[in-house]
């Protein structure tokens, strides 16, 4: 039997049930429904299913509904799409003021790729391989012109699209008794799996890329167990928590196009490349990249929220502490065998696992929450609040020293390299204050003081403040309005940018450049939202988004970021038979950076000539996105109580820009002197959605509904424009990747029409 | 340090310990039933109410008559809207003027004040996910909760709209057009919520997330970024939103800038961008796959640092591997 009509049957042949079979007290009540749904051009673009599943076939949703007044007692069953990718399912019961039980079953597909035309075939296990046909062929190429040609052949031999997918399955089940009040018990369990394979990249040296997909089977549990007391003058709780994820593929492993045989040479991080007629094209056999580790996560929190105290006061007190573990065999440096390691100790196989300086990776964070506040209500028309919250991310791994490590898996790099754990503490302290100047009227101001402690990078201390207002007005008919403002001042302290890298590595950083996370900011916020009911048939409402950060004391990096929003909707019923509804929003962003091209050893260098702040080989980018978003509803009582129509439409279509300059350099004064190049068109993004739908009331209890959905987006993106699997520079030369297409956005257009029964009982 | 900030932990936890302990024992007497409640003091009953009202009939566990703490088990309607005989008396033209009647109405439009009618909520309703609601962004904003509920509604937790994301893009709209966004979290489609990142009623977290931080929120369901991983990007494990905009973004996998810019508002390191943005001869009106080294088209810095939330390779580094 298709299993697509499983649980439909099973619920239809639940309908059946004679409701003789309930007592007086008892109420069996529900809806199901049974469709269909056609669809055309689903497989446009991996994005029109991207999280959902659209393929023809048959369509099902359950709702079931039992209730037993005299007992207290419950139960409903839902289910949606059953059998379809998407589907999900809920069980819940219990007994009124007593227990309650939850058992849900869900899927969420993620696609990635339709198309990814790959030259790697999947061995299992996190290896891919490519023929020894292509890598021989492609080894023994005579010029880049003739490996463009020779790709392309691999390409067009052994490339096959790759249906690129996961699909998420998640169990959940949660317990809750709660008739021993005032004490009430929680426990909530989940376990997912989430299976298929992911679009990544790998590289064997600078200036090359391979596109591959990576295999993925994770198995994530989590656990929490909650016990709490609760009074009308105390609340008192208590929560363990744990989540363990499990990676079944530990590496993807994957083979060098390029070469057969693992070989290794001072200069192999470049290759492939040809210099003076010859093919260099030492390197790794294959490469591997390490996948995401086994993890463990679990910790504690207690809640204490004390009520009325005097001035109707209210205290809250919160504990939290947790383990971030995770321990998994290294991996070696290296698959290349031909890769010698060098230490104090002596020369090593870099491939051999057992020439690390530890067997395992053993790191560990542990993590502190603790957090005061207090509620006060003093006086009838001011209500205070005073917070207070001290996190601490501390990363205990112990500092691990590498006598070096392999580069792309195609050359020793000497070190030694010392791994830097980064640990931070955050404290914020506020303070809000709430005015009601009337009935209507509610005024705020706040103070926000934030301290920033980290460890390992650049910034050893940030501190922050914010002041805010807010004005909230609101009449029982007309008016409702919303208005805050906040500014805030970051100081960044000391930036010592060569922090984060080791004792004896030289930067690479240019020293004035600031990481916009941890620079020093000035920022306003500000949030308007104005909601006018004129009458009970319309309602009007407005709305005004604005922010603006400004990184003064940062000469490289992002220098400030800008946008507004300006929205609005309206909603119209002028007849009990027409509802109509329709929005507007209109946002833009702005930002910009600086930055400096430049290579150790050139003019542009800070650490070969004091340059300051200026060179004719730092660039600006200003970067503009404008986005319009349209949204229209309408909902229309064709026949009383009968035949209904509803119309729903979205529309957005985002522009971004970018727009360089640079000093104009004299040439032979500047090596780097260039003149950058503008994107008028970054990417653009055009996105429509109809949904007409009609539903016939064909008896009291059976409904029948006929619809369509339309979808089409368009993409350009200036990364992607252009795609080739074996991009050449423009003198025909190899350009050093290899892309599968997998990460492509495609455009699509998808038409889909769908029909159901629904029957309540 | 970090084993003086240990045993500080250690005395915070003990600290706290202890005092809810003692709160318990303080606070045990307001175990007292207090519910009692003179017959005299105006009820009418809810099949009073019900006659007018019926399509404002309690259900699920509001409704559930076996539960002596929900508003069915007690006094019903006027568990919550007070007494109604005077309201009564005057429909049935007993009585002339109808004094209680506003005071009756404790929908979103009523002009009882807004803490008056959170209070009735918050009589029953202060704890588990709603235990922090005082002192909460929405409580200080003056949001009541039946902007958002009604004990009368038949959707889920009797929210005012089928969909949380229909309700809360009432007020934010910023995040009802972030969405729509090519790049977006499983939203629009039904597979998420808003409540499966935030509590509405309160959190310790910024932006209401319902964890800690809103890393720990992202590792509940991205548990494979979590590590702590050999090599780590500092700024991943200090939040997730350094880099990603978790409502939709016009750039692919959230972020909130594309790369290679989003990448370069933190690193210009040596030969990275070396000749990123230049022109090489010739190229003028080719594609980015002609002007662009590697670095700079389709997945940009991903290109090659894959692994940039973390490594676990001890080639892993700058996070090739």
């Amino acid at each position: 039997m298709n299993k697509q009509l499983v649980l439909p049957l099973t619920f239809g042949l639940m309908m059946l049930v004679p409701s003789a079979v309930w007592s007086e007290d008892e109420k069996f009540s529900g809806e199901a429904s049974l469709g269909a749904l056609l669809s055309s051009g689903r497989k446009d673009s991996a994005k029109a299913e991207e999280f959902r599943d659209l393929s023809p076939g048959a369509t099902s949703d359950v709702r079931v509904r039992y209730g037993n007044a005299e007992e207290g007692d419950y139960a409903s069953f839902t289910a949606e799409n059953a059998s379809r990718k998407d589907q999900k399912a809920e069980l819940t019961g219990g007994n009124y003021g007593n227990y309650r039980v939850e058992m849900s079953y869900s899927q969420i597909p993620h696609r990635y790729s339709y198309r990814g035309a790959s030259i790697y075939a999947d061995e299992g296990a996190g290896a891919l391989s490519v023929s020894d046909a292509s890598q021989a062929q492609l080894g023994a190429a005579a010029n880049s012109a003739d490996l463009v040609q020779r790709l392309n052949q691999a390409v067009a031999a052994d490339a096959e699209d790759r249906d690129l997918k996961t699909l998420r399955k998640t169990g959940k089940l949660k317990f809750e008794y709660s008739r021993w009040q005032p004490f009430r018990f929680e426990v909530d369990l989940s376990s997912e799996s989430r299976e298929g394979h992911r679009p990544t990249m790998g590289t064997f040296g600078f200036g090359n890329a391979v596109e591959l997909f990576a295999p993925v089977n994770y198995n994530t549990t989590q656990l929490r167990f909650t016990g709490d007391y609760s009074t009308k003058s105390l609340y008192l709780a208590g929560s363990y928590y744990l989540s363990a994820f499990q990676n079944e593929v530990d590496s993807l492993t994957y083979e060098n196009p390029f070469r057969l045989s693992d070989s290794t040479v001072a200069g192999a991080v470049s290759h492939p490349r040809f210099l003076n007629g010859s093919f260099l094209n030492d390197g790794a056999a294959r490469g591997v990249q390490a996948l995401p580790p086994d993890s463990l996560f679990h910790g504690g929190s207690l809640t204490a929220v004390v009520r009325q105290l005097p001035w109707k006061s209210q205290l809250t007190l919160l504990g939290s502490l947790g383990w971030m573990l995770q321990d998994n065999p290294y991996l070696p440096y290296t698959s290349n065998r031909a890769v010698i390691g060098t230490s104090g100790a002596g020369d090593f196989l870099a491939a051999d696992a057992a020439s690390l300086p530890a067997e395992g990776t053993d790191t560990s964070v542990s993590t502190a929450l603790y957090s005061i506040g207090v509620t006060s209500h003093p006086l009838s028309w001011l209500d205070a609040t005073a917070k207070y919250r001290y996190y601490d991310y501390d990363n205990t791994t112990d500092q691990v020293t590498f006598p070096g490590y392999v580069i792309a898996d195609a050359a020793w790099s000497s070190g030694p390299i010392t791994t830097n754990p980064a640990s931070y503490t955050k404290q914020n302290a506020g303070l809000s204050l709430g005015a009601r100047v009337n009935s209507d009227t509610r005024l705020g101001v706040s103070y926000g003081y934030t301290n920033t402690h980290r460890e390992n990078r650049e910034v050893a201390r940030q501190a922050e403040n914010v002041l805010g207002a807010s004005v909230d007005y609101r009449t029982s008919e007309l008016l409702n309005l919303r208005a805050s403002y906040e500014k805030s001042y970051r100081d960044a302290g000391n930036y010592q940018f060569g922090r984060p890298y080791g004792d004896g590595e030289t930067p690479s950083q240019l020293p004035l450049l600031r990481k916009y996370d941890e620079a020093s900011r000035t920022m306003d916020a500000v949030r308007l939202l104005a909601t006018v009911t004129p009458n009970d048939d319309l309602d009007l409402t407005a709305s005004v988004l604005y922010s603006n950060s400004n990184y003064d004391e940062s000469a490289f990096g992002l220098l400030d970021d800008r946008s507004y929003q300006l929205a609005g909707d309206a909603g119209y019923s002028p007849a009990k038979w027409l509802s109509l509804k329709a929005s507007y929003s209109y946002e833009h962003h702005q930002g910009s950076q600086a930055a400096r091209q430049w290579v150790t050893g050139s003019l542009g260098d800070p650490y070969l000539v004091d340059t300051g702040g200026f060179s004719t080989s730092n660039w600006t980018a200003d970067s503009e996105d404008k986005i319009h978003t349209i949204g229209a509803s309408a909902t229309v009582t064709l026949i009383a109580k009968k035949l209904f129509f509803d119309l729903n439409y979205a529309y957005i279509m985002a522009d971004g820009s970018l727009k360089f300059d640079s000093p104009l350099g004299v040439e032979g004064e500047d090596s780097n002197a260039f003149v950058p190049r503008s994107y008028g068109d970054v990417d653009s993004s055009r996105g429509h959605r109809v949904n007409p739908a009609v539903r016939y009331r064909v008896t009291k209890e059976g409904t029948i509904s006929l619809g369509y959905l339309w979808e089409r987006y368009s993409f350009d993106d200036f990364q992607q424009s252009g795609f080739s699997p074996v991009p050449t520079n423009s003198d025909g030369s190899f350009q050093g990747t290899l892309l599968s297409g997998a990460s492509l956005l495609e455009d699509y257009e998808v038409s889909m029409f769908y029909a159901s029964y629904r029957c309540r009982f | 340090m970090r084993e003086s900030q240990m045993s500080a932990k250690g005395m915070w936890m003990g600290g706290l310990a202890l005092l809810f302990a003692s709160l318990l024992s303080l606070t045990s007497g307001a175990l007292a039933d207090d519910k009692a409640v003179d017959a005299s003091q105006g009820y009418a009953g809810d099949e009073s109410c019900l006659e007018c009202h019926a399509a404002q009939a309690l259900n699920g566990p509001h409704g559930a008559t076996t539960d002596t703490r929900s508003p069915a088990g007690q006094r019903s309607c006027e568990s919550c809207h007070g007494p109604a005989a005077d309201h009564v008396k005057v429909q049935q033209n007993e009585a002339e003027s109808d004094p209680t009647l506003e005071a009756l109405r404790i929908g979103p439009k009523s002009s009882v004040s807004v803490e008056k009618r959170n209070a009735i909520c918050v009589e029953c309703h202060a704890n588990g996910g709603t235990a922090l609601w005082d002192g909460s962004v929405h409580q200080m904003r003056d949001v009541s909760c039946v902007d958002c509920h009604s004990p009368h509604s038949k959707f889920p937790d009797y929210l005012r709209t089928a969909r949380q994301e229909e309700l809360c893009s009432t007020c934010h709209k910023d995040t009802k057009v972030e969405i729509q966004r090519v790049s977006h979290h499983p939203i629009r489609e039904g597979k998420m919520e808003c409540s499966d990142c935030h509590n509405a009623h309160g959190a310790v977290a910024d932006k209401m997330v319902s964890a800690n931080t809103a890393n720990e929120k992202c590792f509940e369901c991205h548990a494979e970024m979590r590590g702590p991983f050999v090599w780590d990007h500092a700024p991943v494990q200090e939040n997730c939103l350094t880099c990603h905009t978790p409502h939709g973004s016009t750039h692919e996998k959230l972020l909130t800038q594309k790369g290679p810019f989003l990448c370069q508002s933190c690193h210009a390191n040596a030969g990275h961008p070396g000749s990123l943005y230049a022109l090489p001869n010739g190229s003028a009106g080719q594609s980015p796959y002609v002007r662009l080294p590697s670095m700079g088209f389709y997945n940009a810095c991903m290109n090659c640092h894959t692994s940039v939330h973390g490594s676990n390779s001890p080639s892993g580094k700058s996070l090739l591997r």
